[in-house]
């Protein structure tokens, strides 16, 4: 693997009082795509919103193209190439679909840019000027996709992109990361689906109880049937 | 025919009936609305800035008429004190407007909420106090009378606040320059940023807006429309006085914004309108019309909670079916 785009090492958080990250290690590789896997709340969705600045780390460092990101103010963070997608998919339903798509951009969209996302989503385009909160999950999930794409960030953190949409959509959504990653765009990405995540990652990281219990390629962890039934409660996926 | 497009056409028609209204009104020998028209224009104005603060970012500001205060005061001490002429008056009331919000809203856009309305009564009431106690420079109780001079003087063409008509069209020319202003933010990057804000602060800041920064630039925007709108409130009046600064005249605002429609365009002018005009016939009739004031404000919020404005919106929405 490249040099790592970014390098998160040994951090810590707390949620309120609890703590819920103690040890957390994982490198994201420019134009890879890495898996962060585990059981739930073991803290993989926290473990991405240390990385966004919405948690504070208590300990440890997080770095993003060589800068030390750790105390930078969550706002900051999309400015340096980061593109975000919350569980949940944080759009902004009283907006309407155009409105939500170019809420990141700093000044007018590149054309091109929103010109190609509406072009590989043509049902955003025929919803540009309806509100986002009356679309279906799946097409919001698209939105949050396409939204994150606008500022043409150098990675791209999905938080569980594909909960809760209809199936049909699914492969669809699915069919897109694997596109985004092609085009260069580093993914860090929590999928609950081990087996679509082992198809689409080049670096898997397991999570156990807020800390790093498995790092490495997906065909180690692929062999490992006793390793994957400990951190993930399941069979290794055919 | 989309929603939007009945909306622009209606817009353009009211545009029209203002612009010919001191004629229409003196063809039906009903000259004194004019003058109700212009204070409804400069009461409009000054909803907006409560409405930009509630309607488009979320924050609830009971201290607008702090602004308001300073644009009065600005214009009645330049003219009065300075013996500056209207133009350059109006500068100084909207700058000291602007400093004032600029100011303030340094502290008051780190809270939210009712911790926020309070900290806006709190300036509020300061410089209300101030204002009554700074006699040599407010005029204190008595406030400040002045002379308004000409709009214009230039040669043989004079234009002046004196005739009724002329001053009716100053007005409305600058409150639609600040509308248009208005519809042009919203539209705008600043605009959609001031939306996010107001929809869920944590997610906006995940998409690179920061929060603090938006609000304050939000803060002293408001600051600078009430500003404008006591301005033109004092040339109207040719009076400025700290009555106006009390934070019941923002409370008011409030009312007008939730009435027509926060987060509308022109849902808070149509909301000062309607009070202002139950206001002009109800109040010589029954002494106690701020009731029906109140049952209309009350029955608004129960039946149509977007106002007004909102619930011609989603009235047209369903018959567009868009």
């Amino acid at each position: 693997m490249s040099a790592p785009l970014l390098e998160v090492r040994s951090i810590a958080a707390r949620l309120g009082r609890v703590p819920v990250l103690s040890d957390v290690s994982l490198s994201v590789p420019a134009r890879a795509v890495v898996a962060l896997l585990g059981r739930n709340g073991v803290g993989k969705t926290t473990t991405l919103r240390t990385v966004m600045g919405t948690v504070a780390a208590t300990d440890g460092r997080i770095g993003f193209a060589g800068q030390d990101i750790t105390r930078l103010a969550a706002y900051r963070r999309p400015a340096l190439g980061i593109g975000y997608v919350p569980q949940g998919r944080g759009i902004f339903p009283l907006l309407t679909v155009r409105e939500n798509m170019r809420l990141g951009l700093r000044g007018a969209p590149d054309p091109t840019v929103e010109e190609g996302l509406l072009s590989r989503f043509p049902r955003l385009r025929e919803r540009l000027a309806q509100k986002a909160g009356t679309m279906s999950g799946g097409e919001q999930q698209m939105l949050a996709i396409a939204r994150a794409l606008m500022t043409q960030p150098k990675l791209l953190i999905l938080d569980e992109p594909t909960e809760g949409i209809m199936p049909r959509l699914v492969a669809e959504i699915r069919r897109f990361i694997a596109e985004i990653a092609a085009s260069g765009i580093a993914v860090l990405l929590v999928e609950q689906n081990l087996k679509a995540a082992l198809a689409i990652a080049d670096h898997v990281v397991v999570m156990e109880r807020g800390r790093t219990a498995f790092a490495g390629p997906p065909g180690t962890l692929r062999a490992d049937a006793d390793l994957v039934h400990r951190l993930l409660g399941v069979g290794i996926p055919t | 025919m989309s929603a939007l497009a009945v909306n622009r056409g209606l817009t353009a028609l009211l545009l029209a009936l203002l612009m010919v209204a001191p004629w229409l009104l003196a063809w039906m020998e009903s000259e004194f609305w004019l003058t109700v028209l212009t204070e409804i224009l400069i009461w409009g104005l000054f909803a907006a800035s409560a409405n930009l603060l509630f309607g488009q970012v979320g924050l609830l500001s009971f201290g607008q008429a702090l602004y308001f205060g300073f644009g009065m005061y600005g214009v009645a001490i330049g003219i009065d004190r300075f013996g500056l002429g209207l133009w350059p008056a109006m500068g100084l009331g909207v700058a000291a407007a602007i400093v004032m919000a600029a100011c303030a809203g340094v502290v008051a856009v780190r809270l939210t909420w009712h911790y926020f309305a309070i900290i806006t009564v709190v300036f509020s009431l300061i410089f209300y106090f101030l204002a009554l106690r700074l006699k040599p420079i407010t005029g204190g109780d008595d406030g400040l009378s002045f002379a308004a001079p000409a709009i214009m003087d230039l040669g043989g063409l004079r234009l002046s606040l004196t005739d009724d008509a002329t001053q009716y069209w100053f007005v409305l020319l600058i409150v639609a320059l600040a509308f248009a202003v208005q519809a042009r933010l919203r539209s705008s990057a600043l605009g959609r940023a001031f939306a996010a804000v107001r929809e869920g602060e944590r997610k906006a800041a995940l998409l690179g807006i920061d929060v603090l920064r938006v609000r304050w630039i939000a803060f002293v925007i408001a600051g600078g429309l009430a500003g404008l709108a006591g301005a033109l409130f004092a040339l109207y009046g040719r009076y400025a006085s700290a009555t106006h600064m009390y934070y019941t005249v923002s409370g008011e605002a409030v009312v007008w914004t939730v009435l027509g429609g926060a987060g509308t365009l022109l849902g808070p002018p149509i909301g000062a309108a309607l009070l202002i005009l139950v206001r002009e016939e109800l109040s010589g009739i029954w002494e106690h019309y701020p009731l029906i004031v109140g049952a209309l404000t009350i029955a608004v919020v129960v039946f149509a909670p977007k106002g007004i404005a909102g619930g011609w919106n989603a009235l047209l929405a369903r018959v567009t079916g868009r």
